[in-house]
This record gives C-alpha cells, structure tokens and sequence, in this order.
C-alpha cells in the first residue's frame, strides 16, 4: 500500500477530503468522487469495452466505497482500494456475461490505413484487443499500462503471485504483437 | 518500453466519464437512511464508551424489557386460582366441605381445573400456589377435626361413672 506514493498535494487534499468524506460531509465525498471517477471508470471501461457498463460499474464501486469510508486509511489506501475493487468487480462482471457473444481478435477490425503515432484508429484497434484479451490478463495489462503500476503492485492488488502478474504481461504482449503485427505488418519487438 | 507498449499506453489513457457521473453517484447514496443510522449510532456512542459497551447495555435493556413484560402479563389459570382463594368465607365447615378435593357437591377449584385446557407443567410458581392451597384446606380440615376429637374426649371423660348394676 505504501508503494502506491502520490505527490504530496494531492496526498494532502484527498486525505483531507477522506477525513471529512468519514465525519459524513458529502461535498467531501463528491470531491474523491471527482479527483478518481476518471481512473475507476477508465479502469472499467478499457476492460468491458462498453461505457455504459463501465459507468454503471463505477459508481457501484463509489458507492461501495461510501459504505466502506471509515476502513480506508488513507489517500494511498483509498488507491488501492479503488483498483482493486474496480478489479475484482469487472472480473466478477465479465464472468456473469459469459453468455453473451463475446469479441474475438478475429473479429476486429483491420485498419485501412498505415499506423501513424497517435492514430485514432490504431488505438482503437488496439482497444479492441486488449479487451479480446482472457479476463486477468486483460487486468494486468490494463493496471499495467492505464495506471503505470509495476508487477509488484499489480500482484498486490489483484492478489496473486508475482511471477504469474508477470507471466501474463508476457503472454498478452506476444499476443497482442502478433496480432497488431498482423494488423500493421510491422511492430518494432 | 518497445512501441507496442507505447501504443498500449496510448490506447488505455484515462477517459471521463460522462459530466453528471458525480451527481449520479451522489443521487443514489441513501442519504436518509444513513443519516437515521448514524444518528442513533453517534447518540449510542459517547466520546469514551466503547462500542461493545453500548452495545451490552442495549442487550441488557432488552432483556430487562421483556422480563417486565412476561412479569406483568396475567395469567389466566393463576387469576381463577386466585379467585378462588378470595371467595367470600362463609361457615369454615361449609366452606371445607366445598372446597374439599374429597366433596362431591361444587367444587370451584376443581372444576375450574378440570375446564381450563391442558397446559404445560412449566411454571414453577402455579404448582406451588396450588399445593398452598391444598395444604391450607388440609390444615383447616385437621383443625376442625382436632376440635371435633377434643369434643368427644372431653365428653367421655367427664361423663360420670356409672355404678355397676347388682343383680
């Protein structure tokens, strides 16, 4: 938990918020509500593939966190606790889903045009396959490069061994590659 | 970092959510409810009295609560017993030969007993102001019997010798 470091004025303004947020001040609580609804929805977002889905399951998890204010201990813990229940709730939506069709790499789009740094649709393409991508694997990548957490952090929070956080970054970045090679023709290893 | 994951890291970059997300969010806590909760929570919770504290004599008021209500519900076998015991006395003899388990004329007692429904030998008390009551006819009935034994042996002894009659 400590690992997961802020830069100080932000520490200091989401601790002041959290502490006012736990006496019950709710304009507190919209501020934390504010200062992490991009990282939680994106979170949701980049694994469902669906902003609707992924807007419901943030404020889920918001709400969850209002009920669980008084156990978060700090604006590091309230990180942690965000990604990790974000995690766990789109895991745990993604396997209620099973029924339904899921997207496959197959089914994705090939771009009409050569990838250019920033393109739109190479992201998109790219977006596509990432939420192709089996469910904690999917996670992984996305905690690994959304929030630019380390193996280490990424093991913590979604609580499992290290070297399979790193198997799996593995596995999905050959997967990935071959594919948007496949795509592109070309993607520097 | 290769370009793949510089690729990566453009495609997952953060997004907004849409702009009333927040007021969505703050729309749906339950803000009466809670408040209700935390309420009774902040008046159970003094400053200095621990939770498990407040939470013992809550139990404990409880408890205290419904021992008064059992302690204060009358009970029907027990009212008729009752009355039974303060039926007017009339003639103590009369009364015994009323009251008496043995009598074969009305007994109040006995037939309240046999009327009342079947309940289960639970309660401690009931039996025992049952048994108060047999002991109490029991003993009137030793007292008026005692009396009745003294009266013949008073008469027998004070009765004058008869001479023996001679041929």
């Amino acid at each position: 938990v400590g690992q997961l470091a802020l830069t100080p004025p932000e520490t200091d303004t989401t601790e002041e918020a959290l502490a006012r947020s736990i006496r019950g001040d709710q304009t507190a609580f919209a501020e934390i509500v504010r200062s992490h609804q991009a990282r939680v929805f994106s979170l949701a977002y980049h694994f469902l593939h669906d902003r609707e889905s992924a807007e419901e399951l943030a404020q889920e998890v918001f709400l969850e966190l209002y009920r669980n204010l008084p156990s978060i201990k700090s604006a590091a813990h309230l990180n942690f606790w965000l990604r990790k229940v974000t995690g766990h709730r789109c895991i745990d939506l993604s396997r209620r889903r099973k029924a339904r069709p899921q997207l496959s790499l197959d089914d994705v789009p090939e771009p009409s045009a050569a990838a250019i740094e920033s393109d739109p649709l190479l992201e998109r393409t790219l977006h596509k396959m990432v939420a192709s991508l089996p469910e904690k694997p999917r996670l992984v990548v996305i905690l690994r490069y959304q929030e630019d957490l380390e193996p280490v952090e990424i093991a913590k929070v979604l609580n499992m061994p290290v070297n399979t956080v790193k198997s799996h970054l593995q596995r999905s970045l050959v997967i990935l590659r071959e594919k948007l090679s496949r795509c592109l023709g070309e993607v520097q290893a | 970092m290769n370009q793949l994951e510089e690729y990566l890291k453009k495609s997952l970059r953060p997004h907004e959510p849409s702009l009333d997300f927040t007021d969505r969010v703050l729309a749906r806590i339950p803000a009466r409810r809670a408040g209700k909760w935390k309420e009774l929570l902040s008046f159970l919770r003094r400053p200095g009295v621990p939770l498990f504290a407040a939470g013992a004599g809550v139990a404990c008021m409880l408890i205290l609560g419904v021992f008064l209500i059992r302690q204060a519900e009358p009970e029907p076998a027990l009212k008729q017993e009752h009355q039974v015991e303060q039926a007017p006395p009339g003639d103590v003899g009369s009364t015994q030969v009323t009251n008496a388990p043995s009598g074969t004329g009305k007994e109040p007692f006995m037939e309240s007993a046999r009327t009342a429904p079947p309940r289960p030998r639970r309660a401690h008390s009931r039996i025992t102001r049952r048994e108060r009551l047999a002991k109490e006819q029991l003993m009137i009935a030793l007292q008026i019997a005692s009396a009745k034994l003294n009266e013949a042996q008073r008469l027998i002894f004070d009765l004058p010798q008869e001479p023996a009659r001679g041929r």
